[in-house]
Parts: structure tokens; C-alpha cells; sequence
């Protein structure tokens, strides 16, 4: 919203400057966007009237005019503007002015001719940054007086309004607060409002009552529409509204000057009375924006007994609107119920500075105030005659109840031990009035433009804004809190974070609400009910697809080693839960080329495989399993019976499509898991007696999965064993050494014994029945 | 006294305040687009 200082001065008594102004409504809590300064002093600049123009006689491009300045005698200035005609009015810098640009006026002769001034553009004046030819001013502008007078010095605020403050769109509300936070005087609009003659059916009918409590209508009579007057069309052009003529621009005066908005009737256009009333389904309603709108049921029409002449609250109608030919004015100045007005306005994508302010709650007590103003302003500036009473059908909605505030709970709540005086002054300032008072408590009348305050604390969240939060003492009041499971929770996933970054990974962030496309798998999602659009209607059932689009990412902007993780939400509806995820995705190098030379390998899925050993630090057991279809690879991970995470590789054609050239590795880890497997260590005696290893040679169907062998031998229950690793796998495509379809594992195998050292012939003993227990039960060979 | 569970505000007060974490770790890194925060590009994540 726009605001004009000096129209805000014509309440309160605002005397400080621009960057106070904005000070002190950052600190009242109203938003400041921007401010702009606008005219000037002007100081030897004045309006003159062109009298005479002619050819200069040495100069083709300049005219030599004479001007009336006021003084009573011509002065003559030689001009090169051609945009400019006899009679019309334009500024004269008189010799001594100094123009904005530093150009010093001065008598002299141009190309032979006297020149005792110059005429001046909007560019030389500072008021435009571009200008052709000569500033034409408005055809009342007073001939001799200052310029200034035509463009006073003012500035304008662009404050942004919160919706719990309506009574702040309009410059008496603001001038209100200015007057409570600077201790200046307010002073309020004394408007005079006329007597009340309840409506009968003739002029007003109302029949949704539900949707406009009150409804004043006030007839003018023989007006003459015109342009505004310069102060006015000044006034609103300011305050970000276009002039249109005065009946019209009077209403929007009166809108922005007190907060209500109001609407003028062609009375010739309007038959019969007006009915407000429901609209009807599909009624059609030609409205002043130029467009056809089709009315539904939950509307409110303003009609007269044909049709609708305005969607209340809104938009007035194109039919009955006031124009050049309008003679008599019907005048509304209603209340109408908020959520009808705003319901309409969504409905019809129609928004208006009027619907604006009836969607927040206009100010009961202002509707037949700004009725009596405006019919003033209309009989001052239009002529005419306001019918001597107003017509009103409905009760205005009744004024705010008292509110209690207790002193002591005031001051615990601020934290400021603020006296009885304090708290009451502060409240006087915003208009409030004390009527009950006891030991510690104060019932307080609230003012009609300030029903957002209903209850204590609200009362107590305004004492501390006018005395200024900052104005509170600090204090440390803190006492230790107990470590609780969120805690617990925390504290994990922050270690993980630390592992995984320390492991190399990057912490990626997707969005949790994602779009349908972003949904893979079966698992039912969430959908949310009023999505802010497409892309953003369903809570996500994984982390992957975010952070597999993240790759891609990355991938096209050249990336060659991407690995990435994300801790963070997941949703699912079949088990109606939140869950906390971890993800990670790896592609591409493992390391960087480097001088040392050789081969850089790409992450694969013991990577993955790898890193979930390291974050899970407790025998692992894998299993394949069938994954979701973007999957050519999947296998769970446990521990124990319980299912740890899911590693997996991304199906070639899908991989393909995201321009990856070497495998894309994904892994899916429910961190709650991974947290109740945690244990912490305890020590376990170091071996005092030296270990023997043994490596053998196990050659197998290239199908058996290296899981089995590893536990078969275990399996075998061998007390001496100690460890079992895998360290080579061999295969032959020539067929020559071993079959095709054969491989040969290395294993090396680890025993010892607790209390003393081994002998030879017991590992060899052990061996062999490690051996034997792999060919029983798994048909191998060795070698 | 509203007959369900939540805190009575005579017995307990406390702080209710949301924080734009988005807005402060843009501050403090002088990151100066909000969307890198969610773009995931690894030059700028290896950045922090």
C-alpha cells in the first residue's frame, strides 16, 4: 500500500524525517518496501502562461514567446520546445534559480534575442529522467504562483500491511499509530454524520442479511462530473490509483483516506430500488473492468429490480457506473461480511483496493463516517445536494468486547518488570480505554478499528510493542535439560552425517514434496489435498528418485565422480509412519586420474556394500531379492533377522537415460535401524597366542554365490577358526586353465587357538575338515 | 478447561518462533541464490 506524508500529516502532527518515519514504523510492525521522494522546493521556479509565440528571426530551431509570470507585465524567453501551444501553462525559471542539474538561470541574449528566463521541461526539473519538449502543467495550475505549489515536495511510503492490522489500510489508521509511537497529536476527522432514516423496501431492501449486516445508501443530487481537482488527482496518483472523474475519484479518496470502501451509482441508470440480495446461478453480471462474469448462488449481488449493478464488496457494474452524463449519485457505504467477499473475489479471480479491505474486516464505526465525508467532498468539488438524511437497513455488527489484562501476568510473560503506569499509558496510546480497575487487574474498552485484540495476551503483545521489545532486559534464565530420544536421535544422525562426509560422500538436499514422476515403486504416497502445484502434490515414499535427479544433475555438468548422500524424511501411507532415511548414490570414478598412474576404478556395489558395513558394525548377512523395475540389481541387507538397507544398481536402460556411463550404485537405509544396532564396544582380550593362516583354492559353478561358501563354513562349527576372507576370484574365458563356467576363490582362513600356540598338524587337521565340509555339502573342487 | 489435552496457558508458556535455516546458512555462507540449496550440484556442495 502507498502512502503520501503529507496526506498522513493532515492527522497527526508528523514533523520528523524521512528515515525516522521509517524507523518508527519498522518498529510499530508495519513492513517498510520502499520509500520515494517525489516534487521539490522549486525555489524561483513559477507557472507562467504563454501569451505570444514567433519565429525567432536568426534561428530556425527557436521561437521567441512571450509570457505572463504574474507580475502584471510580459516577459519575453526564447524557447526551443515546439510541443507547446498559446494559452497553455508550462513552468519559467526566473534568473537567479538554480535548476537541479546545477544549471545557474540567467538574463542573456540568444542568437540576438533577450531571453529573461527559461522554460523549463519535467527532465530539467528533476521530475522525469526523460522529457519532450516543455513540462505542460494542468490547466488550473495559478499563473505566478510557485511550482511547488503544482508539485508540492512529498514522499511516499510503500508499506506492506500484515493481515491482522486492516485498520492499517488507510492513512487515518497509519496516522493513529504514528501518533501512539511518536507521542504527536492526532487529529481525528471530525466528521459530521447526518441523521438515519430507516430504509423502506422503496430505496433498500436487503435479504442476505448473513452477508451484509448493514447497508447505508444517500442520495446527491444535480452533480457535474469532471476531472478532479489537482490535490485530489495528485492524492490518488500518489497513492498508486489511477484519476477517473471526481465522483468516482472521491470514493477511492475516502476509501485510502479513512479505510471504507465505498461505490457511486449512475441513480438514472439504477430502476426501481435496490435489493441486496443472494445472486442467482448463472446470472450474468457486466462488470467495470470491462469482462462478463456469471454470478453462482453463494455471490452477493447489489441489484436493482433487472439485474445486478455490482458483486458487493468487489466490483461495481459497467451499466450503472457514474459517467460524464450522471446528474444524480446513489452513494453505498455498507458492511459486508468478510468471507462472502473474499469467497466471490477467489471465485472470479476479481480483486480490488475494495475487496481488499472488506475480505480483512473494515472498521464498523467508519461505514456512515465516510458516507458523510464523502457526500461532503462530492457537494464541495461536484456541486450537487446530499439529500438530508442517509438511508440505512441492518444494524452494524456490535462494537468489540472488554478485555482483562492482569498487571502480573504481563509482567511474567515479557519478562520485564514493567509498572502499572507503563502498561496502562501504552494502552491509552493505541486508543484503548480503562473502565474497571482492581488490585491487579484492568478491564480495557477496545476501540472498534482494533477487534484482532480479544484476549489478554493480546493486550500484552501490544504493551510490548509500543514500549519497544528492545527495551526488555536480557536475562539468562536457562536451566540444563535432561538428554531425551529426540536427543538421541539427533545426536545419530549428526554421527552419520560425519561418517558418511568423512567416507568422502557429499550431503545432498531434495525436496520432500515431490511430483508424481518422482514417485517409483509400489508403495501407496500421500497426497496432498491443496498442493501448491503439480510438482509439489505428494509427500515422497524414498529418497532415491530426488537424489538420482540430483546426479543427473550432475552429470550433465561434467561431473566424473559423484557420490552422495541425504538423511531426511520419508512417507508411507500403508504403515501410516514418517520414517527417517538415509540414502546414498555413487557413480562414476572412485578417485580422481592421478601421477601414480594406473586404472581409476569406478564405484561398484561393494562401494555401497562397504559403506553400510561401516555404518552398521555388526555381522551383515546379504540377500538377493527382486527390485522395483529401475532396478537390473537388488538385494537386502540384514542383520540378524532384522532388515538393515537395501543396496541395489540402477537397470542399465534407465542408467542410459540419465547419461551415466558407468554403473549408478543406489542404497536405502532406514536410519531408526541403523541406530538399535549400535552397540558400544567392549573389549574382548587380544589374542596372546600368534594366529596361522591358510589359503585355499575353492573352484565352483561361476552361479554360486560366494555367500554360501562362507557359510558352509561356518557351518562346520570349526572351534579354531577364526576368520575366513576372500581375496581373489579367477576366472578363464579361454576355457584352458579351468572350465568356462568355473571360478576359482582364494580364500585365506585364520585360525588359532586362545590358551596356547597351534601345531602344525592341527591347522592342517582343521583345514581339511573345513575342506570336506565344502565338498559335502556344496560340491566343490580345490586346487 | 477446553476439554482437550493441549497445554493450559496458566499452567505453562513457552517460545513459539520459526527460523528460515534456509535464510540463515545463506547469510552466514554469503550464498546468494536460495535454489543452490536444493540444486545438489557437487561444486557447489564440495564448496561447504
Amino acid at each position: 500500500m502507498y502512502i503520501s506524508v503529507n496526506w498522513l500529516r493532515d492527522f497527526v502532527d508528523w514533523t520528523g524525517s524521512s528515515s525516522e518515519l521509517d524507523d518508527l514504523f519498522t518498529c510499530a510492525g508495519v513492513k517498510v518496501e520502499d520509500i520515494q521522494e517525489k516534487g521539490a522546493e522549486f525555489p524561483s521556479i513559477v507557472v507562467a502562461q504563454i501569451l505570444e509565440s514567433g519565429r525567432h528571426p536568426n534561428a530556425d530551431r527557436l521561437s521567441v514567446c512571450q509570457v505572463d509570470d504574474g507580475s502584471g507585465q510580459p516577459r519575453q524567453i526564447v524557447c526551443g520546445a515546439k510541443n507547446y501551444r498559446v494559452g497553455d501553462k508550462v513552468p519559467l525559471a526566473l534568473p537567479g534559480a538554480i535548476l537541479p542539474g546545477g544549471l545557474k538561470i540567467k538574463v542573456g541574449k540568444l542568437r540576438g534575442a533577450e531571453s529573461e528566463g527559461m522554460l523549463c521541461s519535467s527532465k530539467e526539473l528533476g521530475l522525469a529522467d526523460d522529457a519532450e519538449g516543455l513540462l505542460i502543467l494542468p490547466k488550473e495550475a495559478p499563473v505566478g504562483k510557485p511550482l511547488s505549489q503544482v508539485y508540492p515536495k512529498d514522499t511516499v511510503f510503500e508499506l506492506e500491511i500484515t493481515p491482522n492490522r486492516p485498520d492499517w489500510l488507510s492513512h487515518l489508521g497509519l496516522a493513529r499509530e504514528v501518533a501512539a509511537f511518536s507521542a504527536r497529536r492526532l487529529h481525528p476527522a471530525n466528521i459530521e454524520v447526518p441523521g438515519i432514516s430507516k430504509a423502506d423496501d422503496g430505496i433498500v431492501s436487503v435479504q442476505a442479511t448473513d452477508l451484509c449486516p448493514f447497508y447505508s445508501l444517500r442520495r446527491i443530487r444535480d452533480v457535474k462530473v469532471a476531472p478532479s481537482p489537482q490535490w485530489l488527482s495528485d492524492r490518488l496518483t500518489a497513492a498508486g490509483l489511477r484519476p477517473i472523474n471526481n465522483i468516482v475519484d472521491i470514493t477511492n479518496y475516502v476509501m485510502l483516506e479513512l479505510g471504507q470502501p465505498l461505490h457511486a451509482f449512475d441513480a438514472g441508470k439504477v430502476h426501481g430500488g435496490i435489493v441486496v440480495r443472494h445472486a442467482r446461478p448463472g446470472e450474468d453480471f457486466p462488470a467495470l473492468d470491462g469482462n462478463k462474469y456469471q454470478l453462482s448462488a453463494g455471490d452477493l449481488a447489489i441489484a436493482d429490480s433487472d439485474a445486478p449493478i455490482a458483486l458487493a464488496g468487489v466490483m461495481g457494474g459497467e451499466e450503472s457506473g457514474v459517467t460524464d452524463s450522471t446528474t444524480d449519485v446513489l452513494l453505498e457505504s455498507a458492511y459486508f461480511e468478510p468471507a462472502s467477499v473474499r469467497r466471490s473475489a477467489r471465485l472470479h479471480s476479481l480483486h480490488s483496493e475494495s475487496s481488499y479491505r472488506f475480505e480483512r474486516g473494515v472498521d464498523p464505526s467508519v461505514v456512515l463516517v465516510a458516507s458523510a465525508r464523502a457526500t461532503r467532498l462530492i457537494e464541495e468539488i461536484a456541486g450537487g445536494r446530499g439529500d438530508e438524511k442517509v438511508t440505512t437497513a441492518g444494524a452494524l455488527p456490535a462494537p468489540p468486547g472488554a478485555v482483562i489484562l492482569r498487571l502480573s501476568r504481563c509482567r511474567m510473560l515479557l519478562g520485564a518488570n514493567l509498572s502499572a503506569k507503563e502498561i496502562r499509558d501504552a494502552l491509552v496510546r493505541l486508543g484503548l480505554a480503562p473502565m474497571a480497575e482492581n488490585e491487579d487487574s484492568v478491564e480495557w474498552k477496545i476501540p472498534s478499528h482494533r477487534r484482532d485484540l480479544a484476549r489478554e495476551a493480546d493486550l500484552i503483545e501490544e504493551v510490548a510493542r509500543v514500549i519497544g521489545i528492545e527495551k526488555i532486559p536480557s536475562r539468562i534464565a536457562a536451566s540444563p535439560a535432561r538428554p531425551g530420544e529426540a536427543d538421541a536421535v539427533y545426536d545419530f544422525r549428526s554421527a552419520v552425517r560425519e561418517q558418511l562426509r568423512a567416507l568422502g560422500l557429499s550431503e545432498a538436499r531434495t525436496s520432500t514434496l515431490v511430483s508424481e514422476k518422482l514417485l517409483w515403486g509400489n508403495a501407496a504416497p500421500w497426497r496432498l489435498r491443496n498442493p501448491v502445484g503439480e510438482d509439489q502434490a505428494f509427500l515422497r515414499t524414498s529418497l532415491l528418485p530426488g537424489l538420482i535427479a540430483a546426479l543427473q544433475r550432475n552429470i550433465r555438468h561434467g561431473a566424473r565422480s559423484i557420490a552422495l548422500y541425504e538423511v531426511g524424511r520419508t512417507f508411507h501411507q500403508e504403515e501410516s509412519e514418517e520414517r527417517e532415511t538415509l540414502a546414498m548414490t555413487l557413480h562414476g570414478e572412485t578417485v580422481s586420474r592421478n601421477w601414480r598412474g594406473g586404472e581409476v576404478r569406478g564405484f561398484d556395489w561393494h562401494d555401497a556394500k562397504g559403506i553400510v558395513e561401516v555404518l552398521a558394525p555388526v555381522p551383515l548377512s546379504c540377500v538377493r531379492e527382486q527390485g522395483d523395475s529401475y532396478l537390473a540389481l537388488s538385494a537386502a541387507v540384514f542383520a540378524g533377522e532384522k532388515r538393515v538397507a537395501m543396496l541395489g544398481q540402477l537397470a542399465p536402460g534407465f542408467a542410459r537415460a540419465l547419461d551415466a556411463t558407468k554403473p549408478v550404485i543406489v542404497a536405502e537405509l532406514s536410519l531408526d535401524t541403523l541406530r538399535m544396532l549400535q552397540r558400544t564396544p567392549t573389549f574382548h582380550d587380544i589374542p596372546k597366542f600368534p594366529q596361522v593362516v591358510r589359503d585355499i583354492a575353492v573352484v565352483c559353478p561361476i552361479s554360486l554365490p560366494y555367500g554360501d561358501i562362507e557359510r558352509e563354513l561356518w557351518k562346520a562349527n570349526e572351534v579354531l577358526l577364526a576368520k575366513v576372507e576372500a581375496f581373489d576370484v579367477y576366472t578363464d574365458p579361454s576355457g584352458k586353465i579351468l572350465p568356462t563356467d568355473r571360478k576359482s576363490i582364494a580364500i585365506s582362513l585364520t585360525f588359532r587357538a586362545r590358551e596356547r600356540t597351534l601345531e602344525s598338524q592341527e591347522v592342517n587337521a582343521a583345514c581339511e575338515r573345513l575342506k570336506q565340509q565344502l565338498k559335502a555339502g556344496l560340491a566343490v573342487d580345490f586346487r | 478447561r477446553r476439554g482437550d489435552r493441549a497445554y493450559d496457558p496458566e499452567e505453562v508458556t513457552g517460545f513459539a518462533f520459526g527460523f528460515g535455516l534456509d535464510r540463515l546458512a545463506m547469510n552466514l555462507g554469503h550464498i546468494p541464490d536460495i535454489r543452490m540449496l536444493v540444486e545438489n550440484d557437487l561444486r557447489f556442495l564440495k564448496q561447504f
